[in-house]
């Protein structure tokens, strides 16, 4: 008898180990398998759930547009206008879900939020001021828009009542409304209305001029190279990158210092530095917020920014973020900003005089025809006015508002109220948040 | 040999356990604000609340500025002295009680909020390795893109928009940022845009999509070129 039994043994708990993990991975691969499935399933159902809504929402837009259109009562136009507006934010927050591969769905984003910004607009106005007809015109050519729109997503949703998912084919499923997306980009017959109008989605946002800037003579490369030496004494290596393009166009340096790197933007109109930003590894002691305060004053001084009058003030990490406003004649001018991210060190680790080279101009205000303390009786008497000043602040579409601020508490919230100097109207309301302003 | 062999595939298996297992436990830690004091140098929210009650009681008349400077050490010297506190000019916990106001949220400052931390999240993912600046780029795009009307109008919604970053979509997204990421995703949210405005960028030494290079470039940081 030859002894093979242990071999065999051996053999047997090997196979039975192998046959184990064989099964283990097979169970393992169903398993993923099944999982993938119920992931595909809710996507799908994640991604069908947005384009309802969706197609939903637009078409209620496209009924409350003709129902506008029909309207006579400010009252009603105002509801409907309004519930437009929410309309349009459902249908693009839920397009935006549906984004595909190589889809360009920008134009049919912009138009859901320059309707619903616009519509949001006009009600606003209402009922004291009824809609003109412009606006009716308006209003009337985004009507027919929409009625494009709804028309090409209808045959996406009756491909969709089959048994077609956007997920199980994910790039045709998507393409189905991309489709959409072309015809809405590419159709010549729809006729976009110029939108205009005082919001923050208007076309006129798209236009910035730097109006301080452009009252400057244009400077060489060579005469912005040496600003730039100038303004970065310390600098062991300051070297040409390119010129810019766009509202600034401004020639690039890259600035290597002690502590690190940097880029600078020298505007072309008038050689000032316009943008700064660099890193900077130091971190970790305490800031001297009147050391920094100095050093940033110092260093606008350099810069030839004047008048300048410290705002506010952001600790950031290892750093300070100072903003800086243009102040003349008891006035301070909020677009005309200045800010700089001064480190622990002292460092000057960032500047940005975007909102001073866009906006600074000689305003020559007239004086404004309300008091302060008219404006006064108009902030809610819920707060305590602990400071009142006259400033003039940016609106979200460029254009400018005098106005007088109060800063105001009520227990441990801080406002600032600002209510126009001309016509009393309390335009903005900001509130402190964790050191920011919102 | 066959023990070996045995041995190897219980490892194998045990391996394979722990891999089904343990995968996806580790959880980030919240960090926690330190308590602290008030003094000389200090800024912020709380400075600003402290100035104006010491206002609104006559200890003080400087302005409300948020800037612990000189007025504000004297007025708070003045308030300990008034209230029997150790006119030290420092908030402690006794002069803040005093005052009615925490310190636990003290000026720390860093916005910590998860929009800040979702925009280093995808700095961090598109644009580690790249200058500063063009980190800081990177997330001024986003905000540009928050603002532009032919985008979503949240930063969660530019920045999970279907296809609109590649790493959101290989899932880089997910990693953890780095302090310069951090502070690039801070610089931008605080205003700074080295782009001026675009709302586009890509490498052109990889960017296949020929709709992206019909863009008009406006300027090239690093390896990445704007445009809008």
């Amino acid at each position: 008898m030859k002894e093979k039994r242990p071999i065999k043994l051996e053999l047997l708990i090997g196979t039975v180990i192998a046959l184990v993990l064989v099964a283990g991975l097979a169970v393992t691969l169903a398993f993923a398998a099944d999982m993938k499935e119920k992931y595909n399933t809710h996507l799908d159902n994640l991604y069908k759930k947005s384009f309802i809504e969706a197609m939903d929402s637009i078409d209620d837009i496209e009924i409350k547009l003709s129902k506008v259109s029909v309207s006579e009562g400010s009252q009603t136009q105002k509801t409907l206008l309004s519930e437009i507006w929410m309309n349009a934010e459902i249908a693009k927050n839920n397009l935006a879900q549906l984004s595909g591969k190589d889809s360009n769905m920008e134009k049919i984003i912009q138009f859901l939020n320059q309707m619903g910004d616009y519509c949001h607009c006009l009600s606003k106005k209402l009922p004291d001021d009824p809609l003109t007809d412009e606006e009716k015109d308006k209003l009337e050519s985004l009507y027919k828009v929409v009625q494009s729109l709804k028309a090409s997503f209808k045959e996406v949703d009756e491909g969709l009542r089959g048994d077609a998912t956007f997920v199980g084919r994910l790039d045709e499923g998507i393409q189905m409304l991309g489709d959409c997306y072309e015809h809405f980009n590419n159709d010549s017959n729809i006729d976009y209305p110029e939108m205009i109008y005082d919001g923050p989605f208007s076309d006129a946002t798209a236009i910035r001029e730097a109006k301080y800037l452009n009252s400057l003579p244009k400077v060489t490369q060579e005469a912005a190279e040496a600003r730039a030496r100038e303004i970065f004494k310390d600098a062991k290596e300051i070297a040409f990158v390119e010129k810019t393009m766009g509202s600034i166009p401004s020639f690039v340096f890259s600035v290597a210092t002690e502590e690190g790197e940097g880029l600078a933007q020298i505007s072309e109109q008038g050689g000032k530095l316009v943008l700064y930003t660099s890193s900077h590894d130091k971190g970790g002691a305490e800031i001297d917020i009147e050391e920094a305060t100095e050093k940033a004053e110092e260093v606008l001084v350099t810069m030839g920014y004047e008048n300048l009058k410290l705002v506010w003030v952001t600790p950031g990490e290892g750093a300070v973020y100072l903003n800086y406003i243009f102040f003349h004649d008891d006035i301070l001018y909020y677009p005309d900003f200045v800010k700089l991210k001064v480190g622990d060190d002292g460092c000057v680790l960032a500047f940005d005089a975007t909102g001073y080279a866009y906006n600074h101009i000689d305003r020559s205000l007239d004086p404004p025809s309300a008091t302060p303390e008219q404006a006064a009786e108009k902030v809610s008497k819920k707060l305590t006015i602990v400071e009142t000043r006259t400033v003039v602040i940016p609106t979200k579409w460029n254009t400018e508002i005098f106005a007088y601020e109060f800063f105001c508490e009520r227990e441990d919230e801080e406002f600032y109220v600002y209510i126009d100097a001309n016509t009393l109207e309390e335009v903005e309301i900001m509130k402190v948040v964790n050191n920011m302003v919102v | 040999m066959t023990k070996k062999l045995i041995s190897g595939l219980l490892l194998i298996a045990v391996l394979f356990a722990g891999l089904v297992f343990f995968t996806d436990v580790f959880a980030e830690q919240e960090e926690v604000a330190d308590a602290a004091v008030l003094k000389r140098g200090s800024t912020g929210n709380v400075v600003r609340t402290i100035q104006t009650r010491l206002k609104n009681w006559g200890y003080y008349n400087g302005a409300v500025d948020g800037i612990y400077g000189p007025k504000t050490e004297a007025a708070v010297k003045y308030f300990q002295r008034t209230n029997k506190l150790v006119a030290d000019g420092i908030v402690g916990p006794k002069t803040a009680a005093a005052i009615g106001v925490t310190l636990t949220q003290a000026s720390a400052g860093t916005a910590s909020s998860a929009d800040s931390y979702l925009l280093a999240r995808l700095v961090y993912a598109e644009a580690r390795g790249e200058p500063y600046t063009g980190q800081v780029a990177v997330a001024a795009v986003v905000l540009n893109r928050v603002r532009s009307s032919s985008f979503p109008n949240t930063i969660a919604g530019v920045i999970y928009q279907p296809w609109a970053f590649t790493c959101v979509n290989d899932g880089q997204i997910n990693l953890t940022p780095d302090e310069t990421a951090k502070k690039a995703a801070n610089d931008a949210l605080n205003g700074w845009d080295p782009t001026h405005g675009c709302l586009y960028y890509y490498n052109p030494k990889t960017a296949t999509n020929s709709w992206i290079r019909s863009k008009e470039v406006r300027l090239t940081i690093g390896l990445h070129v704007f445009c809008v």
